[in-house]
């Protein structure tokens, strides 16, 4: 071979060497569907993880879509990392919650992987498959992203309790909880049923919104409608949630939310669904907190929302949390009723679902339910347990919990035209709306008298000697009402809980010096105002030191 | 009081005890040895006042700057010019506590610090017609004490440090002369000031006083 060939065989090898490895690389912008197992072998570094984008929070796993780096990465140091699908874009997956005897009944129907027990990944082209799922399984639609965070270290928030401790039963609540009236119930699940269908799509669904949006307002609740779209069938439909509102006192950026989804299915939707116990009974149940606590005041925001289309993936959640997320508020949590009426034993539990974010909220609702009812509650940390609309609260990265009777679901009426409600047990219904009420009135903070004081402001320097340092926390605050004669003062080195009395009489001025604290420590306030009988009010928002409220 | 403190306490009272028994046996026989074995030694004792200026400007801004210590020193004739001073000084200063890194005018807690010096050095000594000279240092033992009433506290410790002393003397009489001295002294100590750096409870100080000599004056 003459060299001046052998030169250019030689560049030749060279530049095919360069474009095999070009093409070997993957390009930044590839995303990749995977499975990231929670319980994984090895130790990872949660930096590793921090920036995927996570999708779903499973009972064992979460479904995420990572970049090739970001895959080719966690295969490196050893993650249990299974890909789902390796081109995700602009497809629109489901989660489906099928028993196994179901599965094969879906399988024709698209692109179908079990993940976990009765949790499958699903997706098609088209939305033609609707029609043909199985009635029984349950649907979520998935978000392009959640608010949740991948860490393997099993993460439990503090269990923190956001409200005044209190070891009696407050007198209000008390109250309120005596006046659920189980006919109410009934009327309102009759009446919800009497609509024949309430599936998304269908006028009778609409009906059944204007029927609650005026319930609500004829009790004099705010109440408006949350108007969205989506699409069926290649068709789009317009529907809404209904949102009453009780307009915090104190607080009132603070909201406290009771929903339940109003819309049915069954395996004739369009003809038959009275989804007395899906979810008449739960949207019941909301309609008759309302109507119980539209009569009384809080320190925080309450909202009572009845969702639609929760039945097509929870596209009415979806959409009302996806708003409330790009508006910042503040949603302290959120209670969900789904099922809540058919009682399979004497004495049936409540089963409540929650995530581990939201266990305190599952706490408070099981010590609200042992003050203030007899039924009793099985708590459950179920992330994969989002087939109903507190799922899209977590998306988001609220807490919230579910109440249903029965998880996984024993109903034999479920989805079916049969679900009426002489198949619901109004005891149960009575004492579940009950607790939810107990729960989201403790939560949301009965107003006492007199009102807690308002902007509270911390403002913290440090204080020297010359051997000796001190934080001193200057705070203030205002009460518009005149009853008050004075203030208590609380401090606390953890947020929401522990608050400690630092004043010995009631402060009669607005402003109060805490000296002699810790320098390099967090300190957490609240203030109480008390009446000339000695009466105290809940505590005010709480304030960091040197945080303005 | 905290154990710390408290240990800071009786290792102050001890070394009281111990200057005081130093002290004792140095006045007691220092006049006698000085004067059986020469007459060109001597021993000498100065009571002084002064005015001081603490180096430390953390202890400037709580305390002002400006203190007046008192003094009493004992000197004794060792060799030809070289003495050995033996010294306790005591200063005590009131100020008030202070903010850091904000403009908020809050009203100071008052703070009381005193410090007790036990002072160990040589000095050499030499003629300038009438006047006598004198140029030395040594080593100190400092025990301060910083009370914050209001918080309920206070602060005691006790630290070493060198002390660099200069001066001089003009005879009054036979047994009696003026005095004048500047002494320097560094003193760190760990402290919570503003930067949370070591803090120098050390100054330098003008006394000024009188000095009683027992046996021969070096002066002619």
């Amino acid at each position: 071979m003459r060299p001046q060939s052998h030169s250019i065989l030689k560049r030749i090898i060279l530049l095919s060497l360069v474009l095999f490895a070009f093409s070997a690389v993957p390009r930044s912008s590839d995303r990749i569907l995977v499975k990231i197992d929670k319980n994984q072998r090895v130790n990872i570094d949660e930096s590793v993880v921090q920036d995927v984008t996570v999708i779903q929070e499973l009972d064992s796993c979460w479904i995420a879509e990572v970049s090739s780096e970001q895959y080719a990465t966690l295969q490196q140091v050893g993650a249990t990392c299974e890909i789902l699908d390796p081109l995700p874009a602009a497809k629109v997956y489901y989660l489906l919650l099928a028993a196994s005897d179901q599965i094969h009944a879906i399988e024709p129907l698209g692109h179908l992987t079990v993940i976990e027990d009765q949790a499958c990944l699903f997706w098609t082209e088209g939305e033609d498959f609707w029609d043909l799922l199985p009635a029984q399984i349950q649907v979520k639609r998935l978000p392009e992203r959640t608010a949740q965070r991948i860490t393997f270290a099993t993460e439990k928030q503090e269990p923190v309790v956001r409200l005044q401790e209190e070891t009696l039963p407050n007198a209000k609540v008390l109250q309120m909880v005596g006046e659920v009236a189980k006919s109410n119930l009934s009327a309102y699940i009759q009446d919800l049923q009497n609509f024949q269908t309430r599936r998304a799509a269908t006028t009778s669904l609409e009906a059944a919104g204007t029927y609650v949006y005026d319930f609500f307002r004829a009790r004099g609740i705010s109440a408006e409608y949350d108007p969205f779209t989506f699409s069926y069938q290649g068709i789009t439909y317009a529907t809404r949630n209904i949102v009453g509102s009780i307009q915090g006192k104190t607080v009132p950026e603070q909201i406290v939310i009771i929903g339940a989804h109003y819309d049915s299915t069954s395996d004739q939707p369009f003809t038959l669904a009275p989804g007395a116990d899906d979810n008449a009974s739960g949207s019941a149940a909301v309609m008759e907190i309302a109507r119980i606590m539209s009569n009384y005041s809080f320190d925080y925001t309450v909202r009572f929302i009845c969702f639609s289309a929760e039945e097509l993936g929870l596209l009415g959640s979806r959409h009302y949390t996806q708003e409330d997320a790009r508006k910042g508020e503040t949603i302290l949590g959120m209670i969900d009723l789904d099922m809540i009426g058919y009682a399979a034993k004497v004495n049936e539990d409540l089963d409540l679902i929650a995530n581990n974010p939201s266990e305190w909220l599952a706490n408070l609702f099981v010590s609200c339910t042992g003050t203030y009812t007899t039924v009793s509650v099985l708590k459950a940390i179920r992330p994969a347990a989002a087939g109903s609309d507190h799922s899209s609260f977590w998306d988001q990265g609220y807490s919230a919990v579910m109440g249903i009777e029965a998880y996984p679901l024993v109903n034999p009426y479920y989805h079916r035209t049969t679900d009426t409600l002489a198949t619901l047990n109004m005891d149960f219904a009575a004492s579940v709306t009950q607790a939810a009420l107990a729960t989201a009135a403790t939560l949301a903070r009965p107003v006492s008298t007199p009102l807690s004081p308002t902007n509270v402001a911390a403002h913290s320097v440090i204080v020297r000697s010359l051997f000796s340092r001190f934080k001193t926390v200057l705070l203030s605050w205002k009460s518009t009402d005149p009853t008050v004669i004075g203030f208590n003062l609380y401090r606390s080195t953890t947020p929401y809980v522990n608050f400690q009395r630092i004043n010995s009489a009631p402060v009669k001025t607005s402003d109060y010096t805490d000296r002699f604290l810790e320098p390099n420590r967090s300190y957490y306030y609240v203030v109480t105002a008390v009446d000339g009988q000695g009466r105290e009010s809940n505590y005010s928002n709480e304030v960091r030191d040197d945080q303005k409220n | 009081m905290t154990k710390r403190t408290r240990l800071a306490a009786v290792r102050c009272r001890m070394v009281i005890v111990v200057a005081a028994v130093v002290g004792t046996a140095v006045l007691g026989t220092g006049p006698l040895f000085a004067q059986s074995k020469s007459d060109v030694r001597r021993f000498s004792v100065a009571a002084s006042v002064g005015i001081a200026r603490p180096s430390d400007q953390a202890f400037r801004e709580l305390y002002g700057s400006l203190s007046y210590p008192l003094s009493i020193q004992a000197d004794y004739g060792l060799y030809k010019n070289l003495l050995v001073f033996s010294e306790y000084e005591y200063v005590r200063r009131t100020g008030k506590t202070q903010v850091v890194g904000s403009d908020l005018l809050l009203t100071g807690d008052p703070i009381k610090f005193r410090m007790h010096t036990f002072g160990m050095g040589l000095l050499y000594a030499f003629h300038v017609h009438r006047f006598i000279l004198l140029a030395g240092g040594g080593a100190g033992l400092h025990c301060y004490s910083e009370a914050w009433e209001a918080a309920g506290l206070t602060t005691t410790g006790n630290k070493a440090g060198f002390v660099a002393q200069g001066g001089g003397e003009h005879p009054l009489s036979r047994h009696i002369s003026l005095i004048g001295r500047v002494e320097y002294s560094r003193i760190a100590v760990k402290a919570k000031s503003a930067s949370e750096n070591d803090a120098n409870l050390g100054r330098l100080e003008l006394l000024l006083g009188l000095s009683f000599h027992l046996g021969r004056a070096l002066h002619r």
